[in-house]
């Protein structure tokens, strides 16, 4: 142990300390009203009013998944980014009329989700439209449920199809058999083998941090978008250490890359 | 429910696991009795995942089971469902009472339903995804923009460099495969990574401070 952290954890405790500083005082900044930062459009999230609209006027409904998360796995951060957007889409489908449909993957996200759907509906006024049996467990298994999606779409006829989470091997079966729906598809997803997938198959594709960006962005919230920023100052961070790594190694001094290496 | 128990007790829960799992990894070294202690914590959480499983077998039963019962949009399909569920529960129960074993390990019953059934099943929808690939391939490298034309581009190059009659075409095409692979495709997958990390950690902060909380209960 170094300094009382686990070996080959030294550099890695150093840079998330940096990260979490960077975050915290971008929230500061933007919660005590002293830093206003604006956030980019991203067209796959203003994307999903226009889907919901969609399904409205056609009379058909949203179908929304999450990927195959629950909560004791290690992308567990995707599905409650995914369950954030559910909220927001759920919201919308209230508002609209229309019928949103969700799949879960793991049976440990149901409570979530009922809870986070009644939320939305309560939020738009309309708890009374809220009915249980629109989510709908098929099973976890990984091409059952895909399968059972992929069956729900095509017998609803869905009018858009919405995938926000970790996707493995089945990101393209949904996508791309959702695509001969004829439905507008959003999907997102930070499996990066997966992003090239959704980016082909899907109308619109979040990529990467968009999906964990989202309900900050979604939420309007200055507070949650501050901490936005603070990932851009993480970002040029990384930048600026890649960069300096590249010219000390050329330059023959390790010290840097020796550090990272602790 | 009052907003304690179901907004600020999950959240100080959150809060307190996220800072202690922070101190087991960095801190406490592998094998002491505390990190012991912090894997037994979650451990916790295959009896929430044990007590969700009957919680998905229920929702699962009962949207079906109104299904047929209404004689709903596909109720045959329904049925069917129900069925499945529970022969599989039988065969399991079956397997328990002549092996005398726990549920938890699979009897020679179950295997026999897995291996013979499922495992046949399943590989055949696995194979499906061969032809999406190629439908999808269809319509991404259409020549449509010039990000389509770099796509069709890579991806020809790299279909030469991977089938072996590429290299019997041209020796180079293996190397500009694989160059494309370890050096611009690595670069842009490393940036997302870092992306994905930073922006994963952030999340993480803004749940630990109850920031963002949207996948919490009603506020009321």
């Amino acid at each position: 142990m170094i300094y009382g952290i686990n070996d080959g954890l030294v550099a890695s405790f150093v840079l998330l300390i940096v990260v979490v500083a960077e975050g915290l005082i971008a929230l500061y900044l933007s919660r005590t009203g002293r830093a206003h930062p604006k956030i980019r459009k991203i067209a796959g999230l203003e994307a999903i009013e226009e889907a919901v609209g969609r399904a409205t006027e056609m009379g058909r409904p949203i179908t929304y998944t999450t990927g195959l998360g629950g909560i004791r796995d290690q992308v567990y951060y995707q599905t409650i980014a995914g369950l954030n957007i559910l909220g927001y889409t759920a919201e919308l489908a209230a508002k609209y009329n229309a019928r949103l449909i969700y799949f879960p993957y793991d049976p440990t996200i149901i409570p979530m989700a009922v809870d986070v759907m009644e939320q939305a509906y309560i939020r738009a006024g309309k708890s009374e439209a809220f009915n249980r049996d629109n989510i709908q467990y098929l099973g976890g298994d990984q091409f059952p449920w895909a399968f059972g999606v992929l069956g729900a779409m095509h017998r609803e006829q869905s009018a858009a199809n919405i995938h926000m989470g970790p996707f493995w091997a089945e990101s393209l079966i949904l996508s791309e058999s959702g695509f001969y729906t004829g439905a507008i598809q959003i999907a997102g997803t930070a499996n990066y083998h997966q992003i090239a997938f959704f980016v082909v198959a899907a109308d619109y594709a979040l990529i990467g941090e968009e999906l964990m960006a989202a309900g900050a962005y979604l939420s309007k919230d200055p507070t949650s978008i501050g901490s936005l920023w603070g990932s851009d100052w993480a970002k040029i961070t990384s930048i600026a250490l890649t960069i300096l790594a590249v010219l000390l190694t050329a330059a023959g001094v390790t010290a840097l890359l020796d550090f990272f290496a602790l | 429910m009052s907003l304690v128990v179901k907004r600020y007790i999950p959240l100080a829960i959150t809060f307190v696991m996220g800072i202690i799992m922070v101190i087991a990894t960095y801190f406490l070294e592998i094998g002491s009795p505390a990190r012991d202690a912090t894997t037994l914590l979650t451990g916790t959480v295959d009896v929430i995942v044990a007590t969700a499983g009957v919680i998905g077998l229920i929702v699962l039963l009962r949207h079906h089971g109104v299904n047929v019962s209404r004689r709903g949009k596909y109720w045959k399909y329904s049925t069917i469902t129900i069925i499945g569920v529970i022969t599989y529960l039988i065969v399991a129960v079956y397997g328990v009472a002549i092996q005398g074993r726990y549920l938890m390990v699979a009897s020679e019953p179950v295997s026999w339903v897995y291996n013979q059934l499922y495992a046949h099943m399943d590989a055949t929808i696995f194979s499906l995804l061969a032809f999406f690939i190629a439908s999808a391939a269809y319509r991404a490298f259409r020549l449509r923009s010039l990000e389509a034309s770099v796509l069709l581009l890579v991806g020809a190059l790299m279909l030469l460099g991977r089938a072996p009659i590429g290299g019997v075409m041209w020796e180079g095409f293996p190397n500009i495969a694989t160059w494309l692979l370890n050096v611009p495709n690595s670069a842009g997958m490393r940036a997302i990574t870092i992306g994905i990390a930073i922006g994963a950690i952030l999340l993480a902060i803004r749940q630990l401070m109850g920031v963002e909380r949207g996948y919490l209960g009603p506020e009321r």
